[in-house]
């Protein structure tokens, strides 16, 4: 393992029960016309089935790429894995037929995007988009398909859905067509969902709502789930456990208790020194100096350190 | 950055952040594109210096523009490159192939066809050029105007702009060049910036709408800038380039239109020499002196296609989301 | 706090017509953004205002620059009323109350260097500095929001978006104005540089003596940042206080909702927190329910709501109370506690 900041020991391979999703040393980089840009540089989780991982970094740390890698959805080129692993229930993705990787993709795991508007097709009412993916995967009848979108709709919450199963995404709310999103993900109950940015593009009533629907889902399915986010009040919200990620790397991965406790790394403590709370009047709010810069070339097992705290240490007399 | 410049109070912990490139776009592409690939700039460099950078590189850019220069050159001066006369007739030698002195042969009437299609560049660049010209000024203001005033002039502009659109191009040109005397180049001229004009009107109007939104504007707008300086300080400069990119790609088709008219006997008249009218006449015997018409019909081609490829060249490098 | 205010914001209405027909218009209704809002703002304070997508708060923001003409109301700039303004007086009074905006991707010219953005406050009110002044200015500024003076003739894609939004607050700042309007300042950029920023205007507000409206989704930040809070939906200012009546002491179930919802960065406090989840989603501005604008999603609804406004008041209960008196629009107000103290 490249990072000795990572505390979690990589898994013995002779572990009886394989975890649900053990990513291992990945490695994904860009190649561009200007160059070659490093986004993942090592990074390693694992996530068990009925967790909650949230994979916490601002943007530009490789949380969302790291996700695209693992669900095989990344763009290629530009985008290209380099090393590592992806052990699904023990089984390496990355290794597996391209064939193989689609009928994972969907049935065994699902993503959920934040702009949900866009991630519909917008000529296809609800209920048709809910339904293929009964039709493609399982191959059933239109109509069987069309009553299970209803079932689904009912499930994630949204009102009046017979009736609306016919409506096209414009048709709904923000709120609810993410609601939708989450539906889809759900159709083929799958053992692990991936939520990039679910509710960062809505506001706080309707990601309230959302949030507290992905976690019951959650409990009621014991899915495995990935909530990427840049939101530590969200991550402490839902989340078992954390990993901090930072210019490709995972800083710290912690126990959400722990972490927000005594916050080992000094990125970590500077991220939450930085917000503001909704319980305190604070004074001035701690600011780190400094952006995580993915240059190729560099080895040093940390970067942040290297550009930022070298010579001194972020003050917590707060 | 190549330096990192700290304010005052960045020593201790505070308001002190100077950071590396933007990093909202590091999970893009743009990123890498950006100079993150470890080697900063520090040069300042803007749309067209960027779009300079592109097209240098872009060897479909390079042909074109060579061709192109190449036939302004002999469109102002042919007697570089053909010292005969275009107007002097031979009969005796009428549909002779090529001979020594006279590589493309003689037209039906003994004149020498290279040489006339060496001359011939000058009615369709002075065509092209003026037409696209008169178009994308005419276009550019009237759908500008509209784009940003909006409003009723903006709908009688876009109706006017529809009627134009449907006028039949060829139908129009017969039916209007035919009314014309002048043995000049400037009745086709401006018959195409009259049929040219509502397309890039449409273009520019978008373009400026689009334009008008951006939070730069309502920054100007707030800060208490005119209507004057907001198109032409703000909107202008970025709502130029998709009108430069059609007008480039339309110069191609004028041409061609001009050739089209002059081959039906509605545009140029002799005694211009221009390809249209040689490649109308050389129709005629193609079947005895198929060089007429291949050398004049070949250098329109040549010169039609590359406008077209500049036109396409220069929209990847102003527009790379295009591409 | 009993400064002057220099700003009184009296009945506010902005509606944009609905039309149909594309020759001749007829209007078939209104979108009401902004539907009667009423504030104060005071001589170095900070106002928030905070609510929803939608709730009307950057519509507010842009009539108060005269970037949109209220559709009624008065907006009293030092007792002059500038929404009545135009021309040369206009002009005049603009150069007092400027805009920070939200995306600093797009609210700089790209076309332009960073000297000429922060420069042409000079070109359009050009009796501030004189000509051979300006470039000097500029560097000031710059160096006074934390940038190299040098990058002058830099464009703004080569800086990062912390980096350029503080070049749009130098361009605030050129014309020394009174009041800065901020719209969502620090809601597009990341948490680390959200704070270098929000630090930044802390500090230009001691140093010019700055007044600011601060308007943001984001309850946290508007607590951080502001003296005094005004909380909109649809529209309507529900409730308004000092930051600790709002967030310590609020009486409107949609404040206490909307406080509710906001995740603390606390693991230990899911537990024992109490949320209040509302149902459904905001009505469409162009169709508001009758009475009581919330009541479509309150717990507290009753008959009286649909059919009579309730007028942002302090609640007759807290008359002669000694306890936090503020106005809340609510037939039904209690102070009721969400949000968790240390």
């Amino acid at each position: 393992m490249a990072t000795a900041t990572t505390p979690e020991p990589a898994p013995d391979s002779s572990t009886p029960a394989p975890a649900l999703l053990d990513v291992r040393d990945l490695y994904v980089e860009f190649r561009t016309r200007d160059g070659v840009a490093q986004a993942v540089n090592g990074v390693s989780y694992r996530v068990d089935a009925g967790e909650t991982l949230a994979v916490l970094g601002e943007s530009g740390s490789g949380k969302s790429v790291t996700a695209q890698a693992v669900m095989g959805i990344l763009d290629s080129p530009p985008g290209f894995v380099t090393g590592g692993e992806v052990l699904f229930r023990g089984r390496d993705l990355l290794k597996a037929a391209p064939e193989e990787r689609r009928r994972v993709r969907g049935a065994r795991m699902a993503m959920i995007f934040q702009d949900a508007l866009s991630s519909l097709n917008p000529v296809l009412s609800v209920g048709a988009q809910l339904g293929e993916m009964y039709e493609v995967h399982q191959g059933m009848k239109r109509k069987d398909a069309r009553a299970k979108a209803v079932e689904l709709m009912d499930r994630v919450k949204i009102p009046a859905a017979r009736s609306r199963v016919g409506d096209y995404p414009h048709q709904f709310s923000g709120g609810m067509r993410q609601r939708i999103m989450i539906a889809m993900a759900l159709a083929l109950e799958p053992d692990l969902i991936i939520a990039d940015e679910p509710t960062t593009a809505l506001d706080v009533t309707v990601q309230a709502q959302v949030m507290d629907l992905l976690a019951d889902l959650q409990r009621e399915y014991a899915m495995g789930l990935i909530l990427i986010t840049h939101d530590l009040g969200v991550v402490a919200d839902v989340a078992d456990r954390i990993a901090v990620m930072y210019a490709g790397r995972i800083v710290e991965t912690s126990p959400i208790h722990d972490l927000y406790k005594t916050p080992a790394h000094p990125y970590t403590r500077g991220l939450l020194d930085s917000i503001p709370r909704l319980d305190q009047k604070g004074q001035e709010l701690y600011a780190i100096k400094g952006l995580p810069d993915v240059a190729p070339g560099r080895s040093s097992a940390c970067h942040f350190w290297e550009e930022t705290v070298r010579d001194e240490e972020p003050p917590h007399d707060r | 950055m190549p330096e990192q410049y700290v304010p005052k109070e960045a020593v201790t912990h505070g308001d002190g952040g100077t950071t590396a490139l933007a990093m909202a776009e590091a999970e893009t592409l743009e990123g890498g594109r950006n100079g993150r690939g470890g080697s900063p700039r520090d040069k300042p460099r803007s749309l067209w210096g960027d779009a300079w950078r592109d097209l240098r590189r872009n060897p479909v850019f390079l042909v074109s523009a060579l061709i192109i220069l190449f036939l302004v050159v002999i469109a102002i001066w042919p007697e570089l490159i053909a010292d005969g006369n275009p107007y002097r007739a031979d009969l005796a030698k009428a549909q002779e192939g090529s001979a020594p002195g006279h590589p493309f042969g003689f037209d039906t009437q003994g004149r020498d066809v290279y040489t006339r299609t060496v001359y011939g560049a000058r009615a369709s660049i002075t065509v092209g050029i003026c037409a696209t010209a008169g178009a994308a000024l005419l276009g550019s203001a009237l759908g500008g105007l509209a784009g940003f005033f909006g409003g009723w002039w903006d709908a009688l502009l876009s109706r006017v702009a529809d009627i134009f659109f449907g006028i039949p191009v060829l139908l129009g040109g017969l039916v209007f060049l035919s009314v014309v005397t002048s043995k000049t180049v400037w009745p086709v001229v401006g018959f195409i910036v009259l049929l040219g004009w509502p397309q890039i009107a449409r273009i520019a109007r978008g373009s400026v709408v689009t334009a008008k939104q951006n939070d730069y504007v309502q920054a100007a707008r707030a800060l208490g800038a005119s209507s004057g300086r907001l198109l032409l300080r703000h909107i202008a400069p970025n709502a130029v380039a998709p009108v430069i990119v059609v007008a480039t790609i339309a110069l191609g088709t004028y041409i061609s239109l001009e050739a089209t008219l002059s081959y039906l006997g509605a545009g140029l008249k002799p005694p211009t020499v221009s390809w249209g009218i040689d490649i109308s006449t050389a129709s005629t015997y193609i079947r005895n002196a198929p060089h007429m018409l291949l050398y004049p019909a070949g250098a329109l081609s040549i010169t039609v296609l590359a406008f077209i490829m500049l036109g396409d060249a220069v929209r990847d490098a102003l527009d790379p989301k295009l591409r | 706090m009993t400064a002057e205010a220099i700003l009184e914001v009296r009945d506010l209405v902005k509606h944009y017509p609905l039309t149909q027909g594309i020759v001749l218009k007829k209007q078939v209704g209104a979108v009401k953004a902004v539907d009667g809002v009423s504030f104060d703002l005071r001589k170095g304070e900070t106002l928030g205002i905070v609510g929803e997508s939608g709730c009307g708060k950057s519509t507010v923001a842009r009539t108060l620059v005269g970037l949109e003409r209220p559709t009624a109301g008065a907006i009293r700039y030092h007792g002059e009323d500038i929404a009545r303004l135009s021309g040369r007086a206009l002009k005049a009074v603009r150069r007092n109350i400027q805009m920070v905006f939200q995306d600093p991707y797009t609210s700089l010219n790209p076309r332009m260097t960073v000297g000429d953005i922060i420069g042409e406050p000079y070109d359009i009110h050009p009796e501030v500095a004189p000509k051979g002044d300006r470039r000097r200015r500029v560097q000031e500024l710059l160096d006074v929001v934390g940038l190299n003076p040098e990058y002058v003739n830099r464009y703004p894609h080569q800086f990062s978006g912390g980096q350029r939004q503080r070049i749009g607050i130098a361009r605030g700042l050129a014309l020394r104005p009174e009041i800065i309007v901020a719209d969502e300042p620090v809601s597009a950029l990341d948490v680390s540089v959200q704070a270098q920023v929000v630090n930044l205007l802390e500090r230009l507000q001691d140093e010019f003596d700055l007044s600011y409206v601060f308007i943001a989704h984001d309850l946290s930040v508007v607590r951080h940042i502001s003296d005094r809070v005004a909380v909109m939906y649809l529209g309507r200012i529900v409730e308004t206080g000092t930051e600790d009546e709002i967030y310590g002491h609020p009486t409107h179930p949609y404040t206490q909702a909307l406080l509710s919802a906001v995740p603390v960065p606390d693991p230990d406090a899911r537990e024992h927190r109490e949320r209040i989840l509302l149902a459904g989603d905001v009505p469409s501005p162009a169709d508001p329910p009758s009475g009581c604008r919330f009541r479509t999603r309150c717990w507290k609804a009753q008959p009286v709501c649909a059919e009579v406004v309730p007028p942002l008041a302090v609640p007759e209960w807290f008359a002669g109370a000694a306890g936090p008196a503020h106005p809340s629009a609510c037939h039904f107000a209690e102070e009721r506690h969400v949000v968790p103290s240390e």
